[in-house]
């Protein structure tokens, strides 16, 4: 008797799992998988965000890329008051469920950078579909023209821009970053954040005036109309923004982008050109593959001083003279010249910074770690006192190896 | 719930069968038989042909001795006997006139007893019935009786032969190393692959009876000093209690004697292979076997024999641990891929990484059902198929299987009613079902499968996990006489739980298992590895005949 | 006597370890970050270490009360209705810190994986499966909990491993800069998780082996610390101080940021497989005291008939208890740690101490003496 009430007991508990729906479950068929969102801002209206969602068709992924309707990746729109309501008006327009977790680009257009993101951050920690993992690239221009560029190797944009992404880890000119890693730059006091910008420059011989009208190909996804010389555009990861808490302050170039590496040790590959030692006029090319980089802060009689010592390893891959450098006296000299390019770039990099206000390398952050009761005198006004603090840079370069030949070999002797 | 223990209590409450239960079990006839037998042989004969009827195989055949003093008959099954064994050493020399020349007794009626049985028969085997209920069981096993004229005893011969299937690798258990030997259906066979392997004074095997009408044999096969007597015990009682009318496989005494019979996973462990038998039994567990089937139980047992076979052991144990972890993934894959699955792409796609995402989506679009929906079919679906196999005859089935399982699977994608991905995870799941070296295993997974699937799609990894730790409770709290079910995992030392994963090489166990609680724990001498001591330096041991003394405890 | 079962010394230790684990290393850090900044790593490796003071009471007492819980010896101490109220106090302590833990695990599944389930479901749903593993019998917890905790601890190990290439250790280099009193502060809140071990008083009279008791919760002390503070400094070398203190969930943050080749990566279900195992394991065992308390109590012959009524009174509690996540919150880190530290982990055990000291020296009152090993 007793036994039969459990089981009755047991029944009863097991039917409302069964009435009741389940409330989570939705068919994998049925998701619109978004891999990238474009954020933008349009200053001076009552819904200012313009989110653009590039969504991939699975459906589509066997075909050929090409116009009409077999398009990898389709986009949708949505403005909003803020960023969750302008993803709330596009999902109007989407016939699946929005799927965010496989979402790992994060593009900002530059207004929405320069007028603050905070709105953006604070919707990616608290989504619990949006991966901390993700990158946040700003774009110059507007997010949703960039995502709008055709691609061009890759079966899609999103996954050209990965691609880029990926091969960026190696060319150490651009550091893509996490927003996680975005997100712990800006929550520490004395340091800025920064990350990558990614821009759709025209290609180099539609610069030239002679071709016109051959660049257009077949497919701009989104059918933008008008005819006749529509340019080809390819995406390039080029230059740093660099922050000012959550605003933009400004964008670093290549050759600033560098030093601020170098000022903050993440160089790991890269190539520079020196002037040769022996004809000045003509160049020769070092690749770098290692550095560290020191910065100790000293404190003396209330006066804050910053050094920075690097040390920098390559080799020489290419020279354009015929000069014998394997010499260890040329040896020598080109690491000097190196030495000295090196330092021209972090002092370039350092006046961009100082120009901007913007802290990017931690020297606030690294007073802090040594110097804890110092900097916290200073903390508030830390931007400002930056830009006066004197920074000495010491770079000693070593030049290892001459690639697979030592000296170049005479011509017609 | 009740408790599994409380289920044991219950079902420990069996009562102490006493030895007279051949006369019990003979009931109301057995005392009729009683009351109506008589010494005087015609009597007799008219009482056996009235009970036993006109059955044309069983065969009366009376006659005299030589000198005409003792009137006898024997009785014997046709088909069960050997004939020319009968004739020429029972008949024969009571009728030669061997007897009356050269026999100093004179044969009579009143010492025909003792003088047949020492004397002038020639059967090595001979037993005396006290009555004749206890001789016509005895003839039902194959012996012979010989009713003396005015003698209440019976002699009984054993005179047993019958066509048997001879001993043949087992199909079930087929061996990569090892013997190929495996059990048969009678018992004496059995009994005698098991002494062959094993030569020692204290394995002891014990007869019992069981089933009224079938009066199955059923033998405790052990090594006297290794086991836990509790156990041994235990296993007595619980097989002297069993009442019921037919025995026919260990099957049924399986189920008569389990802890939990409610329970999806086997406490008894079954083979059919002769070898594994003896090393269970060198191991001190108990095993018993039934005549008429060539399985044999062995007891207790734990979950992981599912992941245990004999190769392990004659192998290297290199290949014994990555075949063991294998396994292991294997049984994890059996129970819970299907299920993974369809949580995975209904609840928790953030899970897969992108490409595999992509490549699922595409190939689930315009499939109609969803996804549980799919993975229940399918299964159902294979089940059939696996069943179908084994049913037909051995050449037609395997292609009927494999063409079927094609088949189905690629018209089946091409019609779009399940997507590629569905049928793959299915086949994977059906071919790790048979990885398992245990094939009761694969029934509770079979069965197991089903609920998960549907808890997966309720819930997802949620319902996954949900109805793990369901199983898990349950197997954590069952036990096989006494030995806890999860063990040596869950409760015993550590070096036994390596041994579940990893068996050491021969020259290192020294010990027997601790979970057991056994009496002998050494096994071997210490210093057999190869490092220790050099073989030249090793002491001899010509004699290999004294055991090992018993280690503590 | 109400359990049969028999617990090895090695299981104990294993039981305390994961009914303090199971929820400490999932929502402290965050806690801790927020009170003692970059030092958070200090006070969650000595905050554990007052709760010895804890264990040493327990295991005092359980030597002069052999064969008794907690409930029992507090009537033969305290007298018959104090006792018995003392021991309904502490069976109302169980049943709090089970629901908490009921309702943090609730709170995460909602939040992170499944947003449209009530959280009721998850609720009790762990509470049938938590009732029927405490109907089996503490044993039969143990040797799930065997089986279990290396689930557990590999998988936390192996989601501190992979995160291994974002850590930044300069992130929790000012030393000491704020002073002492800070990190003393954050102290208490890893003090109030570890002192969970409150159950071995519960547990210890099943111990195979009671005088090594205080060996197995000193290693369940010792192993839990040490991960927390790993899993506490991973946390602030991967976001930083000021940021980690912001996350409600760090360790399933943490997890969403292991990212190595793109094939290691996307392990935050490896979080709530975790996680859902070691509540089931911890909410079991506060349940089990909790029951096995109150039909002490009532002086029942078996603990089943409390065990239905108790978890519905659990699974109610967790729901109605805090309104809201943040009220959880606000309650771990505020209030928990003074409430549970004063009352049941040191304030009712030092009264125990005190009085059976006070009633063996000066009344003359001889309490069961240990007597030799079982």
């Amino acid at each position: 008797m007793k036994r039969r009430n459990y089981i009755l007991a047991a029944l009863l508990a097991c039917s409302l799992i069964f009435t009741s729906g389940c409330w989570d479950q939705v068919e994998i068929e049925d998701l619109a998988i978004v891999r990238a969102i474009a954020i933008d801002y349009l200053p001076g209206r009552r819904a200012p965000y313009l989110v653009t969602l590039a969504i991939k068709r699975p459906a589509a992924m066997g075909q050929q890329e090409g116009g009409g309707g077999g398009e990898q990746v389709v986009f949708y729109a949505g403005v909003g008051a803020s960023i969750a309501l302008a993803i709330e008006q596009a999902a109007t327009h989407i016939p699946r469920r929005i799927f965010l977790t496989h979402n790992d680009l994060v593009i900002v257009g530059e207004q929405l950078a320069k007028h603050g993101l905070l709105p953006v951050l604070d919707f990616v920690v608290r989504n619990p579909d949006m991966r901390l993992s993700a990158f946040l690239l700003i774009a110059k221009g507007t997010g949703q023209e960039l995502l709008h560029t055709a691609e061009r190797l890759e079966g899609s944009i999103t996954e050209e821009i990965h691609g880029l992404i990926d091969q960026a880890e190696d060319a150490a000119e651009t550091q893509p970053v996490p927003i996680f890693r975005f997100l712990r730059k800006i929550t520490t006091p004395g340091e800025e954040a920064y990350t990558v910008v990614i821009q759709a420059s025209p290609l180099p011989k539609d610069k030239l005036p002679a071709a016109n009208g051959e660049g257009a190909q077949a497919g701009e996804g989104g059918g933008n109309g008008g005819g006749g010389a529509k340019q080809e555009k390819s995406l390039a990861l080029a230059g740093m923004a660099v922050f000012r808490s959550d605003r933009l302050a400004g964008i670093l170039n290549h050759s600033e982008a560098r030093g601020k590496l170098w000022l903050a040790g993440m160089t790991t590959r890269g190539i520079m050109a020196v002037d040769d030692p022996v004809h000045p006029e003509e160049t020769v090319t070092l690749s770098l593959t290692r550095s560290q980089t020191k910065i100790t802060p000293s404190v003396q009689a209330g006066r804050i001083s910053f050094r920075v010592e690097v040390e920098a390893e390559g080799d020489l891959i290419s020279q354009s003279s015929q000069a014998d450098l394997s010499t260890a006296e040329m040896i020598e000299k080109l690491n000097s010249a190196k030495a000295g390019a090196i330092k021209v770039e972090m002092e370039k990099a350092l006046q961009k910074m100082r120009q901007l206000e913007t802290d990017v390398v931690g020297f606030g952050a690294i007073l802090k770690r040594r110097e804890p009761k110092i900097f916290r005198e200073v903390a508030d006004r830390w931007p400002e006192i930056f830009v006066e603090v004197p920074v000495e840079i010491l770079v000693k370069a070593n030049i290892r190896r001459t690639g697979l030949q030592a000296k170049p070999a005479r011509i017609n002797r | 719930m009740p408790s599994a223990f409380s289920m044991l209590r219950k079902l420990l409450k069996y009562k102490l069968a006493d030895n007279s239960s051949e006369e019990k079990q003979a009931g109301c006839r057995g005392d009729a038989i009683r009351q109506e037998d008589s010494p005087l042989l015609e009597k007799r004969l008219d009482l056996i042909r009235k009970r036993l009827g006109e059955s044309k195989d069983i065969v009366i055949r009376e006659f005299s001795s030589n000198n005409n003093q003792v009137k006898l008959a024997i009785l014997y099954v046709d088909g069960l006997v050997d004939r020319r064994l009968i004739n020429d050493h029972i008949i024969r020399p009571i009728q030669s006139d061997f007897v009356v020349k050269n026999f100093s007794h004179r044969l009579a009626e009143k010492n025909a007893l003792q003088l047949l049985k020492k004397h002038i028969t020639s059967i090595s085997e001979v037993a005396e019935a006290a009555n004749l209920t206890q001789a016509i069981r005895m003839m039902f096993s194959g012996d012979t009786a010989l009713l003396i004229n005015g003698e209440e005893k019976i002699l009984v011969y054993s005179t047993r032969a019958w066509d048997r299937r001879a001993v043949t690798e087992p199909e079930t258990e087929p061996a990569v190393r090892g013997s190929r030997e495996g059990f048969t259906e009678t018992l004496r066979t059995n009994t005698a692959l098991l002494r062959r392997r094993i030569r020692h004074e204290n394995l002891r095997l014990e007869s019992m009876k069981a089933g009224r009408r079938t009066g199955t044999d059923v033998v405790l096969a052990y090594i006297n000093d290794i086991i836990n007597p509790l156990t041994l015990e235990e296993v007595r009682r619980r097989i002297a209690a069993i009442d019921t009318d037919s025995i026919l496989e260990s099957g049924y005494i399986e189920e008569f004697i389990e802890d939990v019979p409610f329970s999806i996973f086997p406490q008894l462990e079954r083979t059919e292979r002769a070898d594994k038998a003896a090393a269970a039994i060198l191991d001190g567990r108990i095993l018993i076997m039934v005549d008429n089937t060539p399985h044999v139980l062995i007891v207790p047992t734990s979950f992981f024999q599912f992941i245990q076979a004999s190769e392990d052991y004659y192998e290297r144990p290199h290949i014994a641990v990555v075949l063991r972890l294998l396994r292991l993934f294997v049984l994890n894959i059996a129970l819970m891929l299907p299920a993974a699955y369809v949580a995975i792409i209904t609840f928790h796609q953030e899970m897969l990484p992108t490409p595999l995402l992509l490549s699922i989506a595409a190939a689930r679009e315009g499939v109609p059902f969803p996804a549980v929906a799919e993975a229940l079919l399918m299964e159902a679906i294979f089940e059939v198929l696996r069943e179908a196999g084994v049913r037909l005859p051995k050449t037609v089935g395997q292609a009927v299987s494999i063409v079927g399982g094609l088949v189905i699977g690629d018209a089946s994608i091409r019609a779009g009613l399940v997507s590629p991905s569905m049928v793959i995870v299915v086949a994977v799941t059906a071919i790790s079902t048979f990885a398992l070296p245990a094939f009761n295993a694969s029934i509770a997974l079979r069965i197991l499968r089903f609920p998960l699937i549907m808890l997966a799609g309720m819930m997802g990894l949620y319902g996954v996990i949900f109805g793990l730790v369901i199983i898990l409770i349950h197997l954590a709290g069952l036990q096989s006489f006494g030995v806890p079910y999860l063990s040596p995992l869950a409760h015993g030392s550590v070096s036994d739980m390596l041994k579940t994963f990893a068996r050491p090489f021969w020259w290192m166990t020294r010990r027997r298992a601790d979970e057991l609680g056994l009496q002998n724990m050494k096994r071997q001498a210490g210093n057999m590895g190869p490092r220790k001591t050099p073989f030249a330096k090793r002491e001899l041991t010509h004699d290999n005949t004294e055991e090992h003394d018993a280690g503590k405890r | 006597m109400l359990e049969k079962g028999r617990i090895s010394p090695r299981q104990t230790g294993q039981l305390l370890f994961i009914t303090t684990i199971a929820t400490v290393i999932f929502i402290a850090p965050s806690l801790i970050a927020s009170l003692a900044g970059h030092d958070a790593w200090l006070a969650a490796l000595l905050g554990p270490m007052f709760t010895l003071i804890t264990l040493l009471l327990i295991t005092w007492l359980g030597r002069k009360h052999p064969g008794q819980t907690i409930f029992q010896y507090s009537e033969t101490i305290l007298g018959k209705w104090l006792g018995k109220a003392v021991a309904l106090l502490y069976v109302w302590g169980f049943l709090h810190i089970g629901a908490m833990a009921v309702r943090e695990f609730g709170d995460f599944m909602t939040t992170s994986f499944m947003s449209h389930t009530p959280i009721s479901v998850f609720n009790f749903s762990m509470l049938l499966l938590c009732a029927w593993s405490v109907l089996v019998g503490l044993e039969v917890i143990a040797r799930m909990n065997e089986f279990i905790i290396i689930l557990i601890v590999s998988f936390l190990l192996l989601i501190l491993f992979f995160s291994l290439p974002n850590w930044e250790l300069d992130y929790l280099l000012p030393f000491f800069a704020r002073g002492p009193l800070p990190v003393l502060q954050a102290a208490l809140i890893p003090a109030a998780w570890h002192g969970n071990i409150i159950v071995l008083a519960v547990i210890l009279p099943f111990m195979t082996r009671p005088t090594r008791a205080f060996l197995a919760g000193t290693a369940a002390i010792f192993a839990s610390t040490t991960l927390l503070t790993i899993g506490v400094v991973g946390m602030t070398a991967i976001f930083g101080p000021e940021l980690s203190s912001s996350f409600l969930f760090p360790l399933h943050l943490f997890a969403q940021t292991i990212n190595i080749g793109q094939i290691i990566t996307r392990f935050e279900s490896v979080v709530m497989t975790t996680w859902m195992a070691g509540i089931f394991i911890k909410t079991s065992v506060f349940y089990y005291c909790a029951a096995l308390g109150l039909a002490q109590v009532l002086n029942l012959k078996e603990v089943r008939p409390v065990v239905l009524p108790l978890g519905i009174i659990l699974g109610t509690l967790s729901i109605s208890l805090f309104q809201d996540v943040t009220m959880l919150g606000n309650f771990l880190k505020e209030t928990r740690p003074y409430y549970t530290i004063s009352l049941y982990f040191l304030g009712l055990p030092l009264l125990l101490f005190a009085v059976t000291l006070i009633r063996e020296k000066i009344f003359g009152v001889c309490f069961g003496e240990q007597t030799n090993e079982a």
